[in-house]
């Protein structure tokens, strides 16, 4: 008897379901997509308009390639100094609206040695006074009767930096990634991931186009953001997906500790609920919390014009929540459409013990739409 | 960053606690319980967020710059 049950799990696991995706495995069909996503920030700030066109295929029995092209229209306008004229501290943006087109393409080639992979990506992001470019490499490799899959990888970006209206000025930074990660099993309905991410920059990290006006009696200062040239950054992610087969729904659970020299803590949890509808459609709500410290040189009023300072109000204490809503649907047995909307909402007050003071509200609302067709 | 390793490391031993037989993966092969959906998506909502935000990072290597952060 037990040589005959010793037999099925052997025929067993050979079945076609020991190879299904649980993780990020081969490609087994080819994928196109299309996803236009919407950005638009309040009170006439920002606004982002971004196609992205992507494929995916097996080219071969060991390789696969991924490809992919973003364009973004940006306009509206931009943070540009922070005053204390009058008293109290005005974030002013910009007066006249900007408008920005970003154009990113990336490519990722995968070879697979059974069911251990080995990858190569490059990036490159260009807009009119920034070019950035990565080349990445990462392997996957399962252990354990596939119950573990252990990644690891490295990537180097360079960024080159110029400014509108100084075309002589040209700096660069140079950021190098480290990564690693364990996937694990734990049980027929529960899987767990794991990551370790540092990244070491080094080079120009300021935003020449923000400053802090500070009136301080009689004297005034003017201070472009300066900062300091090196940073080196830690972030560890942990997701967990949970399948609960009475609701045929899947609760996921993440959670980011991140911290950097430049002294920011930062944490980061999402819990969302994908719940079918029925055998093609599916609802999957997403809550999101954000909290980080601010930069150990962040000041909205200074007492010099040079040294390392920055009011950019992304290197200040705050609390953040994202509250998302998205649709998926099949059609056929090829085309999925999915769509999606969510708020992001930005406040000091929402950092547990109190964020920085002044600091403006911020609200921004975006939606997306994707289309993907498999062949 | 010791204590980093120690959690890698306690997750390893972890793994050996666990064993998920193949035949017993077809909820985990559904794809509701893929970590991110649709990957297109979760490229452009972590990009969002690292241009609004100073903590980014951990899902994994190759994403590039901008100019926005």
């Amino acid at each position: 008897m037990r040589s005959a049950l010793h037999a099925l799990a052997a025929a067993a696991a050979t079945l076609p379901l020991a190879s299904l995706p649980v993780r990020a495995g081969q490609i087994e069909e080819a994928k196109v997509g299309l996803n236009l996503f919407s950005y638009q920030e309040r009170d006439g700030r920002i606004g982002v308009l971004s196609p992205t066109a992507w494929v995916q295929a097996p080219v071969g029995r060991d390789i696969d390639l991924e490809a992919r092209m973003t364009f973004d229209s940006v306009a509206g306008a931009s943070p540009q100094y922070v005053s204390n004229d009058g008293g109290t501290i005005i974030h002013a943006l910009s007066s006249a609206s900007i408008r920005e087109w970003r154009k990113e393409g990336a490519l990722k080639a995968t070879r697979w040695f059974g069911d251990d992979s080995l990858s190569l990506g490059a990036n490159v992001s260009s807009e009119h006074d920034y070019l950035s470019q990565t080349l990445s490499a990462d392997g996957k490799f399962e252990f354990l009767n596939k119950n573990v899959t252990w990644a690891v990888g490295a990537s180097v970006t360079g960024d080159a930096v110029g400014f509108t209206g100084f075309p002589t000025i040209h700096e660069k930074r140079t950021t190098r990634a480290l990564f690693t990660g364990i996937t694990q099993l734990l049980s027929p309905t529960d899987i767990l991931q794991s990551n370790l991410a540092y990244t070491n920059g080094r080079g120009y990290f300021d935003d020449y186009y923000e400053y802090t006006v500070s009136f301080l009696g009689r004297r005034a200062f003017l201070h472009r953001d300066q900062r300091p040239d090196s940073r080196r950054s830690l972030a560890w992610l942990t997701r967990w997906k949970h399948y609960v087969p009475a609701l045929g729904a899947a609760l996921g659970l993440d959670y980011r500790y991140y911290h950097d020299s430049w002294g920011i803590r930062s944490h980061m949890a999402e819990a969302s609920w994908h719940q079918p509808l029925s055998t093609d459609w599916a609802v999957r709500p997403v809550i999101r919390y954000y909290t980080q410290s601010t930069a150990s040189f962040y000041n909205t009023t200074v007492a010099s014009s040079s040294g390392v300072s920055s009011s950019d109000t992304r290197l200040a204490a705050f609390g953040a929540v994202t509250l998302a809503l998205n649709f998926s649907a099949r059609f056929g047995d090829r085309d999925t459409v999915e769509m999606g909307t969510g708020r992001y909402v930005q406040r000091a007050s929402w950092r547990s013990g109190g964020g920085s003071p002044d600091l403006p509200r911020f609200d921004a609302a975006y939606a997306m739409l994707g289309w993907t067709r498999s062949f | 960053m010791r204590r980093y390793c120690l959690s890698i490391i306690s997750l390893l031993v972890l793994a050996g606690c666990a064993n998920v037989e193949p035949w017993q993966r077809g909820y985990l092969a559904k794809p509701e319980m893929a970590f991110d959906p649709n990957p297109a998506t979760a490229i452009q909502m972590q990009h969002m967020y690292a241009s609004k935000e100073a903590a980014a990072g951990g899902y994994g290597v190759g994403g590039g710059g901008c100019g926005c952060n």
